[in-house]
């Protein structure tokens, strides 16, 4: 019961603090916002272009191939490209160079000669990929002309027709956009920045004189150990709850079907967080152990991929972030909503569990080693 | 019965001693008063009575049991009442009160009553829903104290309630701590003023350096120093003036007139005013002022430790 | 000492997580579990001073590394011998007085082979290095704690006789100054029998004297002025002798007290030149002063004294007696560095029994130069 009271106390005194309050959700929320907004290109897979220019010369204007690019033009401008044929004494390098094309193609009988811009390296690219399946199609045809004269028209027809944009994605249905992303990272972070409150458990008594109220009254050391971390679990974790359910209904941010996973994760990451800020309050002295907790809260955000998505990096730096508990939260956390593996909890959890019991051993050792709190 | 017993307390933090071999024992019902200056070991003895620090060699008792060994007893019967505000920002009074309360063990309606109760005496009671911001320094105090006595301890430890408060608030706190030793309360009573002191406290210890250097109630500390009082009697013509009249009344150790001022000495504790004015005024002469010295605890707290409370 | 075996079993703990989680391929989340709940419980056991509390841990850590052992990799008996070496220790430390010797070497070594015989042979050298090196540790730190507790019992012996001859030196202080006591009490025997012996008997040589002369005042008036006049002499004589007694015992009164004090003042200051100046008051009733506490006093001025000038580095310093109603108070006080906080030495311990054998306390105030307070309570205040 005493237990029960002196969280109950750790969480209402959190709650009527402002400032506590506005850091755990505001600064979150804010986050999720700017950076979701800001860095969703970064997590787009289209691109869209309002025409792109391509310009041609035909060099031999009797050759077969001239009513084969006829056909392949037409169904160019269905696909939004529109296709511009120079006189042969135009200079077409130039007219790319000076941006006006996105693509220079001379077409003579024995090849395609394609000039893309540097500039509209995209554009240059997608135009060079169908010129290239037009050239493969048009020697396909003249391949089997050569063993069928008669058909040679309406294969060429066929070839220069059709679609040559075919949509295939690479990557996986269920990807997160930006929104999504940040809206696990922010979380998971807010969910560690229980550290930093953490540390101010004991200290903050002492600040108050409240300290020597607590150790007076017949209240065993570990019964207030208890209630403390408690409440300030169970506090910090009502955080990270508001911050998921805003991130879920309030920006619709994809949170998978699997809650119940997702929540026992992030709690045990924020009791994770509680006992490592305790644990440092108590190594260092004074306010030492603020500092430091907050220097590795931001490193480990950082590394963790609180910021930027982790994806993309090789090498070194995945070890660096392995060193991070937030990245092997993120990491299962994004498992479990994406690719609905369930199973990827338990060794997050179990780790988590386990430092915090640890650290929290350490911290009882200590506290029971100092004569007052 | 005695309510606290320290016995041969020392409390050494490396090699400083501050409290050094101290012995002392507080009975059940007095108001106990604790002098000494900053640093003179009130607050560490305080501290180690009631479970914040342990004591290096020695034993201390409540109630007859020894705090190392039922810790539980020991606190539950004691109330402190800390030097600086100890109470939560965030909370409002009533909540303040009731979270102190509930440590003690108190339970459902009995804690709600209690805690009621404590707001009640300290005259908070329609500030319960109140948070501590809105509060003066003084009812900031109360509250203070309210937060120490809802368990209805045996011992209330007050360690200087009253700094820097104005003086309607102290006198409410000076009238507080009597109630409470009237529904059977022991305190111990610590201030830098000595007046308070001298005002509610039934017996005094004076503290220096860690020991206890005199202890009595203020009748005998004030006799330490000396048992005499001056009386200085300024009269307009030293003719008719009989001395010798004047010493023989009971109580006068010596008596001399000198520059138109009788300067008599008197045992302090006989009341003998009247009859010196009496007599003054059977032989005619005519006073122009009185004027007595007598000791105060001020006068034995510096000729005992050589500086003033204050310092 | 704890520290030695953590470290032991530390370097155990890394031999095996290395054997089973990196050379014979990446271990399971199973092993890690085992290293962590293994780390757990042997931090937990350094938490806990109780006996039957640990002895409960150690033997859930070693069930667990058996069960290790048993399930996941072999490598983990090696853990087992500091545990098991700990649980001989636990036994032995319960019945210290009980065992003997030989048994004292013999139960760990048994304990610590026992499992040899259930290992696989490729383990079992590796094991027998494993458990020899945790016993040689083990042997090390128990022939080193046996060492520091021997060390420490002879301490408190060693300390213990500094404690008797300190006391034992003081009590000869006490005796010297006891038969310096003594002498001056047969001096002063000596001297009443003196008075005794020549005024008492010039006295009644001359009343003898008187008595004739009053008998022959009739019958023979020469002869009875004659012996009147002898009668005179004597009177004279023994009147000269009370003198003279009475000069001897006169200085006493200056010797003692106050003025000593100020002698002895007065000689510190001319003893260290011109640089220290030296005021001794007083205030009140000296008289009311018993003998003792005069010398409680002067002893405790002295030691305040040179404590003062050794180490205060004070131009003045003043020695004040105040007899108050309750107490007599003797301050010596210098206007030196001081000391925030005052350390107790052997002179403060001193001045304290001293004052405290006649009820009294001594204060040392450091705050504003030196000032030693020694407060002896009124006899028959």
């Amino acid at each position: 019961m005493k237990i029960a009271s002196i969280a109950w106390k750790e969480v209402v005194t959190t709650i009527r603090d402002r400032r506590a309050f506005l850091f755990m959700l505001a600064f979150p929320i804010v986050l999720m916002l700017i950076l979701g907004s800001a860095l969703s290109n970064a997590f787009t897979d289209s691109l869209s272009f309002d025409e792109l220019k391509l310009a041609y010369t035909l060099e031999d204007q009797a050759s077969p191939v001239e009513s084969y690019w006829n056909g392949f033009s037409t169904s160019l401008a269905s696909s939004g490209v529109a296709a511009t044929a120079l006189s042969a004494e135009a200079d077409g390098q130039a007219a790319v160079k000076n941006g006006e094309y996105a693509a220079y193609a001379k077409i003579g009988s024995d090849g395609i000669a394609f000039y893309g811009s540097s500039k509209l390296t995209v554009e240059s690219d997608i135009l060079q990929a169908m010129l290239a399946s037009f050239a493969n199609r048009y020697s396909l045809a003249m391949a089997a002309a050569s063993q069928a004269p008669d058909a040679l028209p309406s294969l060429l027809a066929a070839a220069g027709s059709g679609t040559y944009v075919r949509e295939t994605s690479l990557t996986a249905d269920r990807a997160p956009n930006s929104m999504d992303y940040y809206a696990m990272a922010m979380s998971t972070m807010i969910a560690f920045y229980a550290c930093m409150s953490a540390t101010q458990l004991f200290r903050s008594e002492k600040l108050r004189h409240t300290a020597l109220r607590l150790t007076a009254a017949p209240l065993s050391k570990g019964e207030l150990f208890a209630g403390k971390i408690i409440g300030s679990t169970v506090i910090n974790f009502v955080f990270v709850i508001a911050v998921v359910a805003f991130s879920r209904f309030v920006l619709g941010a994809e949170w998978g079907s699997h809650y119940g996973s997702v929540l026992l994760l992030l709690f045990t990451e924020v009791l994770l967080a509680v006992s490592v800020g305790v644990g440092a309050s108590y190594l260092f002295k004074s306010d030492g152990g603020s500092s430091v907790v907050m220097m590795v809260t931001q490193i480990f955000s950082f590394i963790g991929g609180a910021y930027f998505p982790l994806s993309g990096m090789t090498g070194w730096w995945v070890w660096v972030a392995k060193l991070s508990p937030l990245y092997w939260i993120n990491n299962a956390l994004a498992r479990i909503i994406y690719s609905d593996d369930v199973q990827a909890m338990w060794p997050t959890l179990l780790l988590n569990v386990i430092l915090s019991v640890l650290f929290l051993s350490l911290c009882a050792a200590f506290m029971r080693k100092k004569e007052a709190l | 019965m005695n309510v606290l017993d320290i016995r041969n307390v020392t409390k050494t933090f490396g090699d400083f001693a501050a409290v050094d071999n101290m012995s002392l024992s507080v009975r059940e019902g007095e108001i106990f008063g604790f002098l000494g200056a900053n640093g003179a070991g009130k607050s560490t003895t305080i501290h180690m009575v009631s479970s914040l620090l342990k004591a290096t060699k020695g034993d201390i008792e409540i109630l007859g049991k020894n705090i190392a060994k039922f810790p539980r007893f020991a606190k539950a019967n004691i109330g402190i009442v800390p030097q600086d505000l100890a109470i939560y920002e965030q909370l409002t009074a009533y909540e303040n009160v009731r979270f102190f309360a509930g440590l003690y063990g108190l339970r459902g309606s009995l804690l709600q009553e209690r805690t009621e109760e404590a707001l009640e005496f300290v005259g908070l009671g329609d500030k319960a829903k109140s948070f501590p911001k809105s509060f003066s320094g003084g009812m900031k105090r109360r509250l203070n104290i309210a937060c120490a006595i809802a368990h209805r301890p045996k011992l209330i430890i007050m360690d200087e309630p009253t700094v820097g408060i104005d003086p309607h608030s102290r006198n409410y706190i000076l009238q507080s701590v009597r109630k409470l030793n009237e529904m059977g309360c022991t305190i111990i009573y610590t201030s830098h003023y000595m007046e308070e002191v001298e005002e509610i406290c039934t017996r005094i210890a004076i503290v220096d350096h860690g020991k206890i250097i005199a202890e009595g109630t203020k009748e005998q500390l004030k006799a330490i120093v000396t048992d005499t009082k001056e009386i200085w009697i300024g009269v307009r013509s030293e003719e008719g003036v009989g001395i010798e009249a004047l010493r023989s009344i009971p109580g006068i150790v010596s008596a001399r007139i000198d520059d138109g001022m009788i300067k008599l000495q008197s045992k302090a504790e006989i009341n003998n005013l009247n009859e010196i004015i009496q007599q003054l005024i059977r032989s005619r002469a005519d006073i122009r002022s009185v004027e007595e010295q007598a000791p105060n605890l001020e006068s034995v707290f510096l000729t005992l430790t050589g500086r003033n409370l204050r310092d | 000492m704890e520290l030695w075996m953590i470290g032991g079993k530390a370097s155990l703990l890394f031999y095996v997580v290395a054997a089973t989680c990196f050379l014979s391929g990446p271990g399971s989340a199973w092993d890690i579990f085992a290293c962590l709940l293994y780390l757990i419980l042997n931090v937990a056991m350094l938490l806990f001073p109780r006996r039957s509390l640990s002895a409960a841990l150690l033997l859930l850590s070693s069930s667990l590394i058996v069960l290790c052992a048993a399930r996941l990799s072999p490598e983990y008996a090696l853990l087992l011998p500091p545990n098991l070496l700990e649980l001989a220790e636990l036994r032995t430390r319960a019945e210290e007085a009980k065992t003997h010797a030989p048994l004292k070497l013999a139960l760990p070594l048994l304990l610590a082979l026992v499992p040899l015989p259930f290992l696989p042979k490729e383990l079992m050298p590796l094991y027998a290095f494993a458990a020899a090196l945790s016993l040689l540790l083990f042997f090390g730190l128990r022939a080193e704690r046996n060492k520091l507790s021997r060390m420490e019992h002879a301490r408190d012996r060693m300390k213990a006789d500094l404690e008797r001859l300190t006391r034992a030196l003081g009590e000869n202080e006490a005796y010297r100054r006891q038969s310096e006591y003594t002498s001056k009490l047969e001096e002063r025997n000596r001297l009443s029998q003196r008075i005794h012996d020549e005024i008492g008997h010039s006295m009644a040589g001359a009343l003898i004297q008187m008595e004739a002369s009053r008998r022959l005042l009739e019958s023979d008036r020469a002869k009875s002025a004659e012996l009147l006049g002898n009668a005179i002499a004597i009177s004279k004589e023994g009147l000269e002798r009370i003198r003279l007694a009475l000069k001897d015992i006169k200085p006493k009164a200056e010797e003692l007290g106050i003025h000593r004090l100020r002698l002895y003042a007065d000689e510190l200051s001319a003893r260290l030149g011109s640089s220290v100046a030296t005021t001794v008051t007083h205030q009140g009733d000296l008289d009311a002063i018993t003998p003792l506490q005069w010398k409680i006093i002067q002893e405790n001025a002295t030691e305040a004294l040179t404590n003062a000038l050794k180490y205060s580095g004070a131009t003045v310093v003043g020695i004040e007696v105040n007899v108050l109603n309750r107490f007599v108070q003797s301050i010596v006080s210098d206007n030196g560095v001081g000391a925030a906080k005052v350390v107790k030495g052997l002179g403060i311990a001193g001045m304290e029994e001293r004052a405290a054998s006649v009820g009294g306390t001594v204060v040392v105030d450091g705050t504003r130069g030196f000032r030693v307070t020694t407060l002896l309570p009124r006899e028959g205040g």
